[in-house]
């Protein structure tokens, strides 16, 4: 089991950037209260024409605002005449009024009702974000139209996707897009650690071209923290920087590989950890582990006259990992990736002990959804409280994403096959052990609270 | 990804640089070359009734800046026109005699003018106004007090007359239309009154239902005849009676062709290889029609698509559909799809104020829409109609609030919310 390096990047002749992620206007679908004029108004003081539409139509009971989604190929930019509409590397597309004609052409040409002809000053106008402080979103005092700046999270994953060309997992995996995230968030300067399981095929591109083109070692279910300390330690002894970084599923991590794991802890290893949970084994064909969720149908849980999907509840393996008083410990989910990337960043400051990271990837196949349901799964699994996302340093807890008024479970059950069969009082049982989970997370970070680094209380 | 590929373009248009945004999304580093009739730098000759009417002035149309082309990566031949093409060798003679070897071919080529057959052609010149040559010659050719007759009263015709108003308010204009209203096509017969009456007041008088036969000559002005026995004297006449495509350097090169090249629904052409887009290329509407549609919006969707596929993606070309959108002296007129009730299909119409509305249904669904004097938007009530959103239960919002409710329709169908 050697160190491998990557396919050098000549492999790929050509690469194209990733799009880039751009700071967005987001505004709730109909949700404005009535008569509310605030954006369109302040739009129109700012720019002389307002650039957003109030769809406030009393007639049908429905209040909205609609603004131009700054398109990534623009279908305005090319039906100009005048080559007046840019979409420029920002993201934003951009109308020059002093090249515009007033052709028409590209409110011919979008469907999104982002951009308008106006007869009177004879020229097109659309939204251009106002530099980054939208005049209608500092005006919205409903929060139902705002600024939400995403290319924080696009500095946060500055680093190249980590993978060369195609990858041979299932189309709309979240564990894939787990990984891309966590390694544009880390870097190169990593050595990944994989086990049995679906993202090995990532990290040490098994029986297929691609892989990822970070050095990366396969081990044994059973023991990756384990080889991780042999390698880490090896690398501080050379005086590398280099992290011992491992991506593995929760069958590795909960039930096959756990005491070597909580062993690494409790010596205070100096590696990073992140378990990708998608809640069962996944690439077997979809059997129960340790973290299912109670009441979910797997192959080894079936429904059926005498039982209807896992009985137990999951173990929380991230509070079993704080509790060992690790370095740090995070939950995290691919829904919100920047509290992930914020949440690696402070795994890998913590150089003086083990970083656990325990990533919510929810396998659409598995679970029994749609190929594009993965992230809103996740989403709605912590807009439930199904999945809390917290962070402890030295067991000191804070939640990281409170939620204070949390959606009826039903809007995340009735995303997946794999909850289907659960009756009202199947939900509600299931209900009850979501909120025993999120409140002992709660009284976790009262009891405990969340300490800065430096200040009392480290080791 | 693929061995590289090499694109040529033929043309360097609305067309042609959508497909070459389409070709970059997968294909960074092919080859790409964009070919153009003429010296200048890409421009589209919707702005030509905008330059002639002074709106905005040549240092402002080009379809790209200069650096555009190599930012990405393409080589733009300007001047240099196509002169016949072999397509089984894939080569590509130029003017001047190179020629030129590729993978992929566009032909997006645009129209040309249809020059009207007229009795004793020679008496006088008559003018074209389809391209920037023909601009610099009317520009210098009208005066103050000019007496102009446009022969033809399509979205050219009237683009043209409107900008010579705006221009010389002096100048005495005469539109000669077949049809017995203006802009035949995007307009119904009583919308179509209404925007006569406006082009009336500010001077442009109308001879509609009646043809220009004969072309004679008077005290040094031209002297058409019409076909109702009438004749207009003008000191300039511009021919705008329509374009057809610009393919005459095809000749020979075995492509199938009836009044465009016949591409299908990913703007591919009877050859492998070789696809067609824009102006230049007969496919299919919306509603299977195939034929030929001369606006921006359908040759930037086409030639998004052809560019897709010359790129190896698969992706088909929604069909056009008939959308028209004029701001003629602060008023806007925008119109979509069928202009008539056929059938079993029900008109409804509203005027109030300066505004009047008209919508055809099929059923429950939108078939065309017009709209006069009030804010609408011409690509939301497209894709109502394509997309066949049912709209029957909002038609009285839709006449009272056509922009509002339009775009409340189609953001609605989109995030399949009810
Ligand atoms: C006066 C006028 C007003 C208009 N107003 C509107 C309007 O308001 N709204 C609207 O939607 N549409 C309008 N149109 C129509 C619109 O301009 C065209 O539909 C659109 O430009 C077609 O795009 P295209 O890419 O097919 O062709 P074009 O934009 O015309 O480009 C054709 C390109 O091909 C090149 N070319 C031609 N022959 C050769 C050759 N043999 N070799 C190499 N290159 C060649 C040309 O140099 C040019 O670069 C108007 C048209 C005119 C003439
Ligand atoms: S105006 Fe319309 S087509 Fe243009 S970027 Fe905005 S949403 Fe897209």
């Amino acid at each position: 089991m050697a160190l491998r390096p990557g396919p050098a990047g000549d492999r790929v002749t050509a690469v194209t950037a990733p799009p880039a992620l751009r700071d967005t206007l987001c505004i709730e679908w109909g949700a404005c209260p009535p008569g509310c004029r605030d954006c369109v108004e302040a739009c129109a003081l700012a720019r002389g024409v307002a650039r957003v539409t109030a769809l406030d139509l009393a007639e049908v009971s429905f209040h909205g605002a609609l603004t131009c989604g700054q398109c990534g190929e623009p279908a305005c930019r090319d039906a100009c005449p005048t080559g007046a509409i840019v979409r420029e590397e920002s993201g934003v597309v951009r109308l020059d009024q002093e090249r515009c004609v007033g052709c028409g052409a590209c409110a011919g040409a979008c469907a999104w009702g982002g951009i308008t002809l106006d007869a009177v000053t004879g020229r097109a106008s659309k939204c251009d974000t106002c530099g980054g402080r939208p005049a209608c979103a500092l005006a919205c005092t409903t929060g139902r139209l705002r600024w939400v700046e995403t290319s924080a999270l696009a500095r946060r994953l500055g680093h190249p996707d980590p993978f060369t060309q195609g990858v041979s997992l299932c189309p709309g995996c979240a564990a894939e897009l787990g990984f891309r995230t966590a390694f544009r968030a880390i870097g190169p300067d990593a050595v990944v650690f994989a086990a049995p399981g679906c993202a090995c095929m990532l990290a040490c591109g098994l029986g297929t071209a691609a892989t990822t083109r970070l050095p990366s070692v396969m081990s044994l279910m059973t023991n990756v923290p384990s080889l991780m300390t042999g390698v880490a330690r090896q690398l501080r002894r050379s005086g590398a920087r280099t992290r011992a970084v491992a991506f593995v599923g929760d069958g590795t991590t909960a039930d096959v590989g756990f005491q070597p794991l909580s062993g690494a802890a409790e010596r205070g290893e100096p590696i990073v950890y992140i378990c990708y949970d998608n809640e069962g084994y996944m690439n077997t064909g979809a059997q129960r582990s340790s973290t299912t969720l109670q009441g979910a149908r797997t192959m080894t849980t079936p429904v059926g006259p005498g039982q209807a999907g896992k009985r137990q509840v999951p173990k929380d393996v991230a509070v079993l990992m704080a509790m060992h008083g690790a370095a740090y410990v995070a939950t995290a989910s691919v829904s919100h990736p920047e509290d992930f990337a914020a949440k690696l960043e402070r795994a890998l400051a913590a150089e003086d002990g083990l970083a656990y990271i325990h990533l919510y990837a929810p396998c659409h196949v598995g679970w029994q959804a749609p190929m594009d349901a993965a992230v809103e799964i996740a989403r709605m699994a912590v807009l439930t409280r199904v999945f809390p996302l917290w962070e402890a340093r030295r067991g000191r807890f804070r939640l990281t994403h409170p939620i204070a008024h949390p959606r009826p479970l039903g809007d995340f059950a009735g995303l997946m096959g794999r909850l289907r069969h659960l009756d009202e009082d199947g939900l509600r049982a299931l209900g009850r052990a979501v909120e025993e989970r999120y409140r002992r997370v709660e009284a976790l970070c009262a009891a405990l609270p969340w300490q800065e680094p430096g200040a009392a209380g480290g080791r | 990804m693929a061995a590289t590929l090499r694109h040529v373009i033929i043309g360097a248009g609305t067309a042609a640089l959508a497909a070459v945004e389409a070709i970059r999304v997968g294909r960074p580093a092919d080859p790409i070359t964009l070919l153009s009739a003429e010296p200048e730098a890409p421009y589209s000759p919707t702005v030509l009734p905008h330059l002639l009417a002074g709106r905005i002035d040549e240092s402002r149309i080009a379809l790209r800046p200069a650096a555009f082309f190599g930012t990405r990566g393409c080589r733009l031949l300007a001047g240099t026109p196509a002169v016949a093409l072999c397509a089984d060798r894939r080569v590509l003679r130029l003017a001047g005699g190179g020629e030129l070897e590729f993978d992929r071919l566009l032909v997006a080529s645009g129209s040309e003018p249809i020059v009207p057959a007229l009795d004793n052609p020679d008496a006088v010149p008559v003018h074209t106004f389809t391209r920037l040559a023909d601009l610099r010659v009317l520009r210098a050719a009208l005066g103050g007090t000019s007496r102009v007759a446009v022969l033809g009263a399509g979205l050219i015709g009237m683009e043209l007359a409107e900008a010579i108003v705006h221009r010389w308010p002096g100048a005495r204009i005469t539109v000669v239309e077949q049809e017995r209203q203006v802009l035949p096509r995007a307009f119904c017969r009583e919308d179509a009154r209404a925007v006569e009456d406006l082009f009336e007041s500010q001077g442009v008088g109308f001879r509609l239902g009646c043809r220009a036969v004969a072309l004679g000559r008077r005290d040094g002005a031209a002297l058409l005849t019409l076909s109702d026995g009438g004749c207009v004297e003008a000191d300039l006449v511009v021919a705008c009676v329509g374009v057809k495509p610009r393919l005459g350097f095809l000749a020979g090169a075995g492509l199938a062709v009836r009044r465009g090249i016949v591409v299908d629904r990913r703007m591919a052409t009877s050859a492998a290889g070789i696809h067609a887009a824009g102006d230049v290329a007969e496919g299919p509407g919306a509603d299977g029609t195939i034929g030929c549609h001369a606006v921006l919006p359908t040759a930037a969707g086409q030639g998004r698509v052809a560019g897709a596929n010359m790129a190896g993606r698969a992706v088909e070309h929604e069909g056009w559909l008939p959308a028209n959108v004029f701001s003629f002296f602060g008023r806007l007129l925008v119109s979509a799809g069928a202009t008539e009730a056929v059938g079993r299909q029900t008109r409804l119409g509203q005027a109030s104020g300066a505004g009047r509305g008209r919508l055809v249904l099929d059923g429950d669904r939108l078939v065309g829409a017009s709209f006069a004097g009030m804010p609408a938007d011409p690509g939301a009530l497209c894709w109502l109609i394509r997309e066949r959103v049912p709209v029957r239960a909002q038609a009285e919002l839709l006449l009272s609030r056509p922009l509002e409710a339009a775009r409340w329709l189609c953001a609605r169908a989109q995030r399949g919310t009810a």
